[in-house]
């Protein structure tokens, strides 16, 4: 390498005389808009941005900042891509509101050809109002594909679909199309070395079954899947994220890899007939097959339900745990949080059972659940006197019961989930929240949503002794009346705060504010 | 097999010396050194006696603080994964991570400096915390903006985005 700064006007100047790789790689850590503003900079600085290998176009976005005119955003799009030199493409993000006229499936199919063609990893698509109905065919055979998220569209899939190197497939909102497209897709055959599933609110006209048969699979997330029976053959995994109607189809010898669980088969949406024995019967077998888990989140449906609770008997007969010596299971629990809790019969034999059998069991979290009238009542008499009578084969297990607040963002999730059909991603437990990306968005779309979230927010902080707080989103920006209001509730934590990830400066200093305060 | 059995065999030498472009010795602990991809890569085909490396394009100013750098990241290091393997909570990777932000907090033909260095000896952290600095001073300004700040004069031919 050559020495370049020598002279006195070069040394003024240094960024300019960089090597390019350097100032590529310095814009490309800037948003795409500013990023290709450098080109303007000076002669310099003209192809800078021409070899970005990870390019984000947010249509949303884009249009947010400042005044536009209608068609801007497929001229920054082309523009964009024109200019682009060649090399190899890392991501590819593609956000567009579909109904605008000036971007026609024409200019979609070509810039995702365009990523395709360059070798794009990581591909990103989500359209903003409505479903895209097809996708271009050379995206499914894709040969350096690892990461594939679509979001809202319509997946017909041609007859050639191959992912050779694809680890990680996500589908929210995405309509599948034809049962045995899907599970061809969902298979070694298509797929042969995917790590990491996550299928969010997908709709399946006309499809009863799926079957996931991927033998790399570690992570699989499954959410809300309306009727869908699934069936889970040949898999390994190390995690299992279900939240679904009823419990899926799976064999013992594929349930013994799981280390982390988190259950939730949703009887109360309304879309499912009433569980029978059956439902509880895989329900509870599940649960005893998971053998080597250490971490276990039970949400509402794993239990029985208040339509059953006449069928008490039953349910106490399928919790015996028949099929394994009791010895033998839950060697590895380390943590459980029961979500939800009622205090009925099922749930306490449930509870028993755990402590009676995890023998290294550190934590168990229960989160009561947000009804009022009687069942609070038993709630509260469960946690005080019958709780602390049972047998705990751990000797170092700690309980500890949350109120309904926790519970009742997650419900306030699932409501923002419902209305703005958005993917959003939460995970709640005693006194730790993690919120990302797209729930941010959602909140800040919707001015009522918005407040009502910082009033939930300082609520839950009265109770609260830690908050953790990561919020991914770089658009999220609160006014300054929010500011305050997110200032004030800050401050009412009683503990300490860690605004990690809060990009945003405003916020940041929200939080450096309140650590002077200490 | 049998070598490792000749007692004749010194022990590896722990340490390496890297030599700025302004001639002055650094002796530093290998495990520091090989923060370095560059040194890591050529490392092991290096004869052990003659483990040294100059460093034409690093004065002696940079090259103290980027020793420093890597000297702070190889202990944090060691001591967050020995607070994980006793379980014992610790806050390790935020302190570091304040510890970077302290460290690159200098002026700007200092943080050009150590830039261009962890691009030449390949450190890959340490380049991506030199360049997030740098987006960061650029990013949320206009192009004059940008300009006035940076010293850039303005040649460009046609300037697509002047009607902004």
């Amino acid at each position: 390498m050559k020495q370049v700064f020598s002279c006195f006007d070069q040394k003024k100047n240094r960024i300019s005389h960089m090597p390019d790789p350097i100032r590529s790689h310095i814009v490309s850590f800037l948003p795409m808009k500013e990023a290709m503003r450098s080109s303007i900079l000076s002669r310099q600085w003209r192809y800078v941005c021409s070899s970005l290998s990870n390019l984000k176009f947010d249509q949303v976005d884009f249009e947010k900042t400042k005044k536009h005119k209608r068609g801007d955003f497929r001229d920054f799009v082309d523009e964009t891509l024109l200019s682009h030199n060649g090399s190899d493409i890392k991501s590819f993000s593609l956000t567009v509101k579909l109904g605008d006229t000036f971007i026609t499936s024409c200019h979609l199919n070509s810039w995702i050809s365009f990523a395709v063609k360059h070798n794009v990893q990581d591909f990103k698509f989500s359209s903003y109002t409505c479903r895209l109905e097809k996708l271009p065919q050379c995206l499914f055979t894709s040969t350096t594909l690892t990461k594939l998220s679509l979001y809202e569209v319509e997946l017909n899939l041609p007859t050639i679909v191959k992912f050779p190197v694809l680890k990680s497939l996500l589908f929210d909102d995405v309509a599948f199309r034809g049962e045995n497209l899907v599970n061809k897709l969902l298979s070694s055959s298509t797929c042969p070395v995917l790590e990491k599933l996550v299928i969010w609110y997908c709709c399946c006209s006309g499809i009863n079954t799926i079957s996931i048969s991927l033998p790399t699979l570690k992570y699989l997330t499954l959410f809300d899947t309306h009727e869908l029976t699934i069936n889970l053959v040949n898999t390994v995994l190390r995690e299992l994220i279900y939240m679904c109607c009823r419990p899926p189809n799976i064999t013992y010898e594929n349930l013994l890899s799981v280390v982390s669980a988190k259950l939730h088969f949703s009887l109360h949406i309304g879309l499912c007939a009433t569980p029978d024995n059956t439902f509880f019967r895989s329900a509870s077998k599940i649960l005893v097959w998971l053998r080597n888990v250490e971490k276990l989140c039970l949400m509402s449906g794993i239990i029985e339900d208040k339509a059953t609770i006449s069928n008490m008997a039953n349910v106490d007969e399928c919790w015996k745990p028949t099929q394994l010596p009791s010895e033998d299971i839950l060697n590895g629990l380390k943590t459980v949080d029961i979500e939800d809790f009622k205090g009925s019969d099922g749930e306490l034999y449930l509870v028993r059972f755990l402590l009676e059998n995890a023998k290294i069991l550190e934590k168990m979290h229960i989160c009561c659940s947000d009804e009022k009238g009687l069942e609070t009542v038993r709630c509260q008499m469960c946690i005080t006197e019958i709780l602390p009578k049972f047998t705990k084969v751990s000797p170092h297990v700690t309980i500890s019961i949350s109120d309904i607040l926790a519970n009742r963002v997650w419900q306030y999730v699932l409501y923002v989930n419902g209305q703005k059909k958005s993917s959003s991603h939460i995970y709640i437990s005693a006194n730790k929240w993690e919120l990302t990306g797209d729930f941010c968005n959602a909140v800040e779309s919707n001015r009522e949503l918005t407040e009502d979230f910082y009033k939930l927010i300082s609520y839950s902080c009265l109770d609260q002794t830690i908050l953790y707080w990561c919020v991914q989103s770089d658009s999220f920006l609160p006014s300054t009346g929010d500011q305050r209001y997110l200032w004030r509730c800050f401050v009412q934590v009683d503990g300490f705060l860690t605004c990690g990830g809060i990009k945003d400066s405003s916020l940041r200093h929200c939080g450096d504010k309140f650590l002077e305060h200490g | 097999m049998k070598d490792s059995f000749n007692p004749s065999i010194e022990p590896p030498k722990k340490t390496v010396t890297l030599v700025s472009s302004d001639g002055y010795d650094f002796e530093v602990e290998e495990e520091v050194a090989l923060e370095s991809q560059v040194i890591k890569d050529g490392f092991e085909d290096k004869a052990v006696d003659d483990r040294e490396y100059l460093l034409f394009n690093v004065h002696s100013d940079t090259l103290e603080l980027i020793i420093k750098y890597c000297e702070k990241h190889v202990s944090s290091r060691k001591s967050i994964s020995a607070a994980a393997a006793s379980s014992s909570s610790s806050n390790g990777e935020e302190a570091l991570k304040e510890w970077d932000e302290h460290f690159i907090s200098v002026d700007t033909n200092t943080l050009y400096d150590i830039l261009m260095a962890a691009d030449y000896l390949n450190i890959k952290s340490l380049l991506d915390l030199a360049i997030q600095k740098v987006a960061d001073t650029i990013h949320g300004r206009s192009p004059e903006q940008i300009r006035k700040k940076f010293n850039i004069e303005n040649d460009s031919i046609i300037d697509p985005w002047a009607s902004e």
